[in-house]
């Protein structure tokens, strides 16, 4: 798939796009393009996602992507490949695909958590309401704050149980460790929002 | 009180591991302890952030299925040979159907049919009067008191959980932990351990069963390759009249579309 493209780092990923050669620039362009086809596999696979629409979203994700890294809106946290974080933008714009379609046809969206479902015990529902008030405005507030690279790892792991052993690759780290410790600062900024949110 | 007790105590608390008493006494620290009502608060709103995600991927999954479904090209009728004396053969045949025969709501009857299985009363063999001489044995002693008393699922699952971790071999451990994945209503994780059952082993006929029910309830669309799955394994049901659950299969069969 990569045989005519020359492969970049990270690094000179960014370099290339950031830089003023127009040659690199295009080449990083196409570099990316053809790299991260398994991101779109990985969405078919798992989601079962029609290929001819995992193709518009992957456009659609790789025009913001490269947006970002030129802009500077994109800072890279060490560790953490690009690629992570193109998964949170593929998935970002894989949900606004389908909230669109959807609202267009039935006009369904998503579903807030009720709190008698999130906290099925009366007792202690009844101290968390006294306690804690605008929890789902809170909750929504964090989910549009956290950072989509961050965000993508936590839904893919805890909640779609992708195991960590093969997690690492998916996103593009360099081996299991790297990805756990990527991990751990990503449950980390999860509760330092949180916080700051109970706080503020 | 020190992070790790205030956190133990809060995680006691809202998994109700706590007893009435325990319970009062940390609602009175709630308002008189302000770490701990910080660490309560974080915790709670972690746990309900991390439920709406999950609930976002709920959504988003079914969008994905509902509009692939829809978008997918059919073949106008009209285009096809003989349609339209076909179609009104069609509709005589189900007008004189639903003549005939007394209309049931299958939808309806196949979701009792599913409560049954959540319902079931599975005996293990592991004796509650059991000695607790190892750390082995008092893991699957809570394990299993836990499923006899109806402990709150949560709890369930994690004793056996730790237990499966534990003797990864041992059957018993791991349909229990299925089955309360199940009740837990976590069919994907409940599949994957009951997917595959070795044959011919110990508690084989009960993980079928809850298989068909895990499939069938994880999937709502009678077009996905899951009903056809569940389908297949209950013919093979069906077909042995030895089966413990033979009856019932023979009644889910029935009672799908």
């Amino acid at each position: 798939m990569l045989q005519n493209t020359t492969i970049f780092s990270d690094e000179e990923i960014i370099q290339s796009l950031r830089g003023e050669s127009p040659s690199k620039l295009r080449q990083a362009e196409s570099f990316l393009y053809e790299a991260y086809q398994d991101v779109k596999r990985f969405y078919q696979q798992t989601r079962k996602l029609n290929p001819d629409i995992a193709d518009t979203i992957y456009h659609d994700a790789m025009t913001p992507l490269i947006r970002k890294i030129k802009d500077g809106s994109y800072v890279p946290v060490e560790g953490t490949p690009i690629k992570a974080y193109f998964h949170g933008i593929f998935k970002i714009q894989l949900r606004n695909y389908f909230s669109r379609k959807v609202k267009k046809s039935s006009e369904k969206d998503i579903v807030t958590v009720g709190m008698k479902e999130a906290f099925p015990n009366d007792r202690i529902r009844t101290t968390i309401e006294e306690l804690t008030t605008n929890l789902e405005e809170i909750a929504r507030n964090i989910l549009t704050e956290i950072s989509p690279a961050c965000r993508v790892k936590i839904e893919e792991v805890e909640l779609n149980q992708l195991p960590p052993e093969e997690a690492w690759e998916t996103f593009g780290f360099k081996n299991l460790n790297a990805f756990r410790a990527a991990y751990a600062r990503c449950r980390k900024q999860l509760k330092g929002l949180i916080l700051q949110k109970i706080k503020g | 009180m020190n992070n790790q007790t205030i956190d133990q105590r809060i995680l006691q608390y809202l998994n109700e591991e706590m007893s009435s008493e325990e319970m009062d006494q940390f609602e009175q620290d709630l308002n008189t302890n302000p770490d701990l009502k910080e660490a309560f608060n974080a915790e709670v709103v972690m746990r309900y952030t991390l439920l709406q995600m999950g609930e976002e991927e709920k959504t988003l999954q079914r969008q994905i299925q509902e509009t692939q479904i829809s978008n997918k090209k059919i073949r106008p009728i009209w285009r096809h040979p003989y349609s339209i004396p076909g179609l009104a053969a069609s509709v005589a045949c189900l007008f004189l159907i639903y003549l005939v025969f007394p209309q049931e709501d299958h939808g309806a009857q196949l979701e009792q049919l599913l409560a049954q299985i959540e319902n079931a009363p599975f005996q293990h063999t592991y004796s509650n009067t059991m000695g607790q001489q190892d750390s082995r044995d008092s893991l699957v002693k809570v394990a299993y008191d836990l499923y006899d008393q109806k402990a709150p699922l949560k709890s369930t699952i994690q004793a056996f959980q730790d237990l499966h971790e534990l003797e990864p071999d041992n059957l018993s451990h791991r349909f229990f932990l299925a089955f309360s994945l199940y009740k837990d209503k976590q069919y994907d994780p409940a599949i994957a351990l009951l997917q595959d059952w070795p044959e011919g082993a110990d508690y084989e006929e009960r993980a079928e069963y809850v298989l068909v029910g895990a499939i069938l309830k994880r999937n709502s669309s009678v077009l996905s390759d899951d009903i056809l799955q569940a389908k297949s394994i209950l013919i093979e049901i069906t077909n042995n009249p030895e089966h413990l659950f033979h009856k019932q299969a023979k009644e889910i069969m029935d009672a799908l579309p």
